[in-house]
């Protein structure tokens, strides 16, 4: 059964929404032209996942109003994200209603972020030229019902030259009963400016049955870089499609680092489309599966620019009944001459009643070119096992011991030391629950 | 733990996937004492260090072994390590992203119990002391655990731990394959220095030279899945002398699987 008619939505329900928010006739008219393409597509299929037959119909979802709570209402674990006040950029959403932002040590460095809706009125020819630009909101159902009615949005702003070193967090606590909240983050960076922007989509609540879809479109301009870093800890009752997606123009840098934590059903995806000749990305993904979860996670970059460069690691952990399915691709359009494609992809299967796959692939219309591919699916090595527990710790914590290494390519190497904190404890908290 | 180490094995029968490869071991080994197990490839001296230590795949059908009167056989992989029993391994296994620093800092950790781990300096300075006398670069600490070691520094590693463990009963499985004669001195002199009624030595070697370099109390050989002889150092002497086929035509074993290449 199909989510729309299942949420009982409806074109009224897009417009009241835009109106509410006080948006333009033109961004009215952009989010009916979204949901009229999402009543006409069909749902995506996705290799190896059973997310069409997803059963969402029991859900009425209407969307969220709730404004955000003080960020010390926010899972402990997290406390350790927002810095001190003065000296941290945050923006906090539950929902629709008013977000908590402080984003004034951005506004010092020239640096412009809002409400996305704010930021309509404020910054109304940039936000109209850059949103739906890098995902295309007729891309597939999805994606159409989040442009139709995304909620939360946050839009940043990088000017020419200028440089966001302290990160900016992005924080959504999704949690009201019967209320969705849709992420939408729009970033453009400057030529020649950088960013790093953390988002975090958690909960702490038990939400019965709850959807959510979030999209982040950036657009990084000539020799811009970005760097952002993206995790969520949602709970089992979660179903979610998270889009992260983004356009490298000339010698622009993007850099993705995305870990999957939660306990939900995710269909996840990242990636950088390298438009312009000299750009490079790099993703690193992690994602841990258990209980009975399914995880669904596509990296994908796209080298459409001559002498553009990618690199895809991926790390995925399988426990219980879970099933991950990881998905790469390096695709290499004509002319993309002198490019580089390089992927490795690493799942270990923790339970025999797990199931893993990685499917990588390689993409490829141009001779000039050099694109490889690793990938493999393991079990913890007896040995290994042996060898830990010979020198006194027992079975369990050499287990954890052996996942955390597998992890370290990602988790080790994250630069955020904040971030590369909370991930460490999220796996830590997922193995032993 | 206190009093004097003592490792006690009687009628040890091991099978290694229905095939029965240990056939009744006798071995007693004190604080102070190093034993040498010596013999030709494939008589299962190996298999007597895997099975005391618990290797999963090393099934004991028969026969029994107290570490300080404490059934060893009963006691699980991780236990055996924890009541003072170290085994270094031939083949060490290599743990990507596992620091050695961190490990051997775990191990430490865990043989301690929770509220009496080693403080951070006080680890890093032993570490650093530890590594120091047997020449390894210190480097090393932070690499992952293993992981693109030469097996001259693996073996080195692993006397590193047994250092920094200080166990009562220590085996070392062939701990000279592979090593120069430089790294042999070393290795050599990092089992030296802890002789002493704190530990029983266990050397399991295929050659005599290691044994010129850690000199052993008592001397056993192995064929055919039994200790067939022992006496003093000089019988390993005997054998460099003689050849495992002196002992074989006076013991009248005719067993052509087995051949000696020493």
């Amino acid at each position: 059964m199909a989510v729309g008619h299942a949420m009982e939505l409806d074109r009224r329900v897009v417009e009241s929404l835009s109106e509410g928010r006080g948006e333009p006739a033109w961004l009215r008219e952009w989010r009916l032209r979204a949901w009229e393409a999402y009543e006409q597509l069909p749902p995506p299929k996705f290799e190896r996942s059973d997310w069409e037959k997803r059963k969402l119909q029991d859900l009425r979802l209407a969307p969220s109003m709730a404004s955000a709570p003080p960020l010390e209402r926010f899972p402990a674990h997290l406390q350790g994200l927002f810095g001190e006040r003065g000296d941290r950029s945050v923006a906090a959403f539950a929902g629709g209603g008013v977000p908590y932002l402080d984003l004034e040590n951005l506004a010092g460095r020239g640096v412009y972020a809002a409400e996305l809706s704010t930021a309509v009125r404020e910054r109304e020819d940039l936000v109209r030229r850059a949103l739906g630009r890098v995902v295309d909101p007729a891309e597939n159902k999805w994606i159409a019902l989040q442009s139709a009615l995304w909620n939360a949005g946050l839009f940043v702003h990088v000017p020419r030259g200028a440089e966001a070193e302290i990160p900016l967090l992005a924080l959504y606590q999704i949690g009201e009963a019967g209320a969705f909240v849709f992420p939408r983050i729009l970033i453009v960076v400057e030529e020649g400016a950088s960013a790093t922007v953390v988002e975090a989509l958690v909960s702490d609540l038990d939400l019965g049955a709850a959807f959510t879809c979030g999209i982040v479109e950036c657009l990084v301009e000539d020799g811009g870089r970005l760097r952002y870093a993206g995790f969520q800890d949602l709970p089992k009752s979660v179903t979610g499609f998270l889009v992260r997606r983004a356009r490298a123009e000339r010698d622009a840098r993007v850099e993705w680092l995305v870990g999957e934590m939660g306990e939900g059903y995710i269909v996840g995806e990242c990636g950088t489309e390298l438009a312009g000749q000299g750009s490079r990305s790099d993703a690193r993904v992690v994602g841990i599966g258990t209980g009975r979860q399914h995880l669904d996670l596509t990296v994908k970059m796209v080298h459409a620019g001559r002498f553009t460069e990618s690199e895809i690691l991926g790390r995925g952990v399988v426990l219980d009944r879970a099933e991950t399915v990881f998905r790469a691709v390096t695709q290499i359009q004509k002319g993309a001459v002198g490019t580089s494609g390089h992927q490795a992809e690493s799942l270990l299967i923790l339970s025999p009643t797990a199931r893993a796959d990685t499917i990588p692939m390689l993409l490829i219309d141009e001779n000039d070119v050099r694109a490889d591919h690793a990938a493999s699916v393991g079990k913890i090595n007896p040995e290994q096992l042996y060898y830990l527990m010979s020198r006194g710790i027992d079975e369990e914590q050499a287990r954890r011991l052996i996942v955390r290494g597998f992890l370290d390519p990602v988790i080790g190497r994250i630069p955020l030391p904040g971030i590369r904190r909370v991930m460490e404890e999220l796996v830590e908290r997922k193995m032993t629950r | 733990m206190s009093g004097q180490p003592y490792l006690k094995v009687e009628n040890l029968h091991v099978s290694v996937e229905g095939t029965e490869i240990l056939k009744g071991v006798d071995l007693e080994i004190r604080g102070g004492e190093v034993h040498a197990i010596m013999g030709p490839n494939g008589t299962g001296k190996s298999t007597l260090a895997a099975a005391l230590m618990g290797h999963p795949k090393y099934e004991v059908t028969e026969g029994r072994a107290w570490l300080d009167g404490e059934d060893l056989l009963a006691m699980k992989v991780d236990e055996r390590a924890r009541k003072g029993l170290f085994l270094a391994m031939q083949y060490p296994s290599e743990v990507p992203g596992v620091s050695n620093a961190n490990f051997i800092r775990l191990v430490l950790n865990a043989r301690r119990g929770e509220g009496n781990e080693i403080p951070v300096l006080q680890f890093h300075r032993e570490l650093q002391k530890q590594m120091r006398a047997l020449d390894m670069d210190p480097s090393f600490a932070e690499r992952y655990l293993n992981e693109g070691f030469s097996g001259g520094e693996k073996k080195r590693n692993e006397i590193l731990q047994m250092r920094m463990l200080k166990p009562r009963i220590a085996v070392l499985d062939e701990i000279d394959s592979g090593l120069d004669i430089d790294a042999l001195k070393i290795v050599a002199k990092g089992v030296n220095d802890l002789r002493g009624p704190e530990m029983g030595i266990l050397i399991i070697t295929h050659y005599q030279r290691l044994l010129q370099y850690i000199v052993p109390d008592y001397v056993h050989v192995m064929m055919q899945g039994r200790i067939v002889r022992s006496g003093g150092r000089e019988l390993a002497e005997e054998l460099e002398a003689k050849g495992y086929d002196w002992l074989k035509r006076e013991l009248g074993i005719e067993d052509h699987t087995v051949t000696s290449r020493s």
